[in-house]
C-alpha cells in the first residue's frame, strides 16, 4: 500500500511535469518593430509569447538611462495575479520610476517616469530579475499606455 | 502532509507548505512568486521578492478518533497559525511560523481541554531553476532547509525538542493549470507519542504533498485582470519511520488578487495504516495572505 500510494504519487507528479511542459510552440510573436522612438523600439502588442531580438538582449543590458516618459516591459513568468504583485513592486523603487502597470492579458509591465531622472535598462531589467521573472525585452511607451 | 493541524505539528510539517518547491521530476508537482499559486497544504517553489514580506494567516480545524496511547474517543484541534515570509535575495527567502492551538480531548464524555502554542518552524527556500517559457508558463524549482525548535510550551503542544527538516519543491505553472509538487523529509529528534497526530512524534517522517490548481476565473487574462479564481485538490501523504502513515484529499477553493489571496480547503482520508496515533477523521481549513 505503501508503495503503490507513492507510486501513484509520483506519477501524478512526474506526469504533470513533463507532459504538457512543452508548452505549446511560441507561434512566435510577430511584433515587429514599426519605428523607434527614443531609442527604444516600438511593438505592435499581440500575445503572451515574446521574442528578443539580439538588438534587444543588448538593450536590456545597457546601462544608460532612458530617454523619453514611459517604457513596456515585456515579462515572461507571470502566471498569476499574486506572482504578479513583486513587479510593481520592484519596480517602483526604482529612483525615476512613477508608476508601474502590470497587463496579465500580453505579460507587459507600462512603466512611467518622473522628473529628470531615468533607470536604465538594466535597472529594469534587475528588477524584473528580483521579482522572480524574465524581461525578454524593452520597448518605448507612452504615459497613457502602450505605443 | 501538513497533518498539521495538531499540535506542534503545524510549524513543522507544515513548515513550508506554504511556501513550497524543489522540483525532482519524478517525485511531483509544482507554481511562481511570492507564496503564490500556492494551496493550503503544499508548499510552491514561489516566493516573496528582495524586501517584500507576506503574511499568511491560517485557521485549521482536525478531528482525530481514537488515541492508541490514552485511550480517549476523539480529540478536536483547532490550530491558528502565523507564517511571515520576507525575499532576502532574489531566489531566497526566510519563513517563521507560530501555531497557536487549542485541543479538546473527549473521553467517556468527559472534555480535557488545553491550549498552547506548538513548535516554532523556521525555514529557508532557495529558487534552483526558473525556467519562464512565455507571459505565463514557467517552472520553477526550490530547495527547503530548516528547523523547528521548541516554544517553551509545556502543555504538550511542543516537542520539547529541535527537528531539523529538508525538502524540495517545484511549481509548474501551464495556462490555467498549475502543479505543486513537495517531498519534505524531517529529522524529529523529540516528542511524545501520547501527543503525536502526524509528524510530532520522536519518529522521522516524509511528507510527499501534491498540488493541482486550476483557474477557473477568468480563463483568459486581460489588461484589467486584477484577481483569479482557482479550484484546487491536492494529495498529502505522511510516512513515518514507526511505519504508520496516512493519504489524504484536500480539496479546496482559492481566490488571488494583487496583494492579497484567501482560501478554503476540506481534508478527507484516502488511506490510514497508523497504530500509534489517532486516526484522522476529516479537517477544513481556511486563511489569508498579504503581500507588502
Amino acid at each position: 500500500m505503501k508503495l503503490s500510494h507513492f507510486a501513484a504519487i509520483a506519477l501524478i507528479g512526474s506526469a504533470a511535469f513533463t507532459c504538457g511542459c512543452a508548452t505549446s510552440s511560441p507561434a512566435a510573436e510577430s511584433a515587429s518593430e514599426s519605428q523607434a522612438a527614443n531609442g527604444l523600439p516600438v511593438y505592435e502588442q499581440k500575445p503572451i509569447y515574446h521574442e528578443a531580438s539580439d538588438r534587444d538582449k543588448d538593450l536590456a543590458k545597457s546601462k544608460s538611462p532612458l530617454t523619453g516618459d514611459a517604457a513596456v516591459l515585456y515579462v515572461n513568468g507571470m502566471g498569476c495575479p499574486l506572482c504578479a504583485s513583486n513587479l510593481d513592486i520592484q519596480l517602483l523603487r526604482i529612483k525615476g520610476v512613477s508608476t508601474a502597470t502590470i497587463d496579465l492579458g500580453v505579460g507587459t509591465a507600462n512603466v512611467t517616469f518622473k522628473g529628470d531622472e531615468r533607470p536604465s535598462a538594466w535597472d529594469l531589467h534587475e528588477a524584473v530579475e528580483d521579482a522572480g521573472f524574465s524581461l525578454v525585452r524593452i520597448a518605448a511607451g507612452t504615459p497613457g499606455g502602450v505605443k | 502532509m501538513r497533518h498539521k493541524g495538531s499540535t506542534e505539528i503545524g510549524s513543522r510539517d507544515r513548515g513550508w507548505k506554504n511556501a513550497r518547491l524543489g522540483l525532482l521530476a519524478p517525485v511531483m508537482l509544482g507554481a511562481s512568486a511570492a507564496n503564490a499559486q500556492e494551496a493550503m497544504y503544499t508548499a510552491a517553489a514561489t516566493m516573496p521578492s528582495p524586501g517584500v514580506s507576506v503574511i499568511r494567516e491560517q485557521f485549521h480545524y482536525y478531528r482525530y478518533g481514537s488515541n492508541p496511547n490514552t485511550g480517549s474517543d476523539h480529540t478536536d484541534q483547532y490550530e491558528f497559525t502565523t507564517l511571515w515570509s520576507y525575499g532576502l535575495d532574489r531566489a531566497l527567502s526566510l519563513s517563521l511560523e507560530v501555531p497557536i492551538e487549542f485541543r479538546n480531548t473527549v473521553d467517556n464524555d468527559i472534555d480535557d481541554r488545553d491550549k498552547g502554542v506548538g513548535d516554532i518552524d523556521i525555514m529557508l527556500k532557495y529558487r534552483v531553476y526558473k525556467d519562464d517559457t512565455n507571459a505565463i508558463n514557467t517552472l520553477r524549482i526550490a530547495l527547503l532547509g530548516g528547523v523547528s525548535v521548541a516554544s517553551g510550551d509545556d502543555h504538550d503542544f511542543s516537542s520539547q525538542s529541535v527537528n531539523p527538516h529538508i525538502g524540495a519543491v517545484a511549481t509548474k505553472v501551464w495556462g490555467r493549470h498549475g502543479f505543486n509538487q513537495e517531498v519534505h523529509y524531517y529529522f524529529n529528534t523529540g516528542g511524545a507519542r501520547d501527543d503525536n497526530y502526524g509528524n510530532q512524534g520522536p519518529d522521522d517522517a516524509l511528507e510527499l504533498n501534491s498540488a493541482y490548481l486550476f483557474r477557473i476565473a477568468p480563463e483568459t487574462y486581460t489588461s484589467t485582470t486584477s484577481g483569479a479564481w482557482y479550484l484546487t485538490a491536492e494529495l498529502n501523504w505522511l510516512y513515518e519511520t514507526n511505519s504508520d502513515n496516512d493519504l489524504r484529499i484536500s480539496p479546496g477553493v482559492m481566490f488571488e488578487g494583487r496583494r492579497f489571496a484567501f482560501e478554503l480547503m476540506a481534508q478527507l482520508p484516502v488511506y490510514q495504516d497508523v497504530e500509534e496515533r489517532p486516526k484522522f477523521v476529516f479537517g477544513i481549513g481556511m486563511g489569508v495572505r498579504i503581500t507588502f
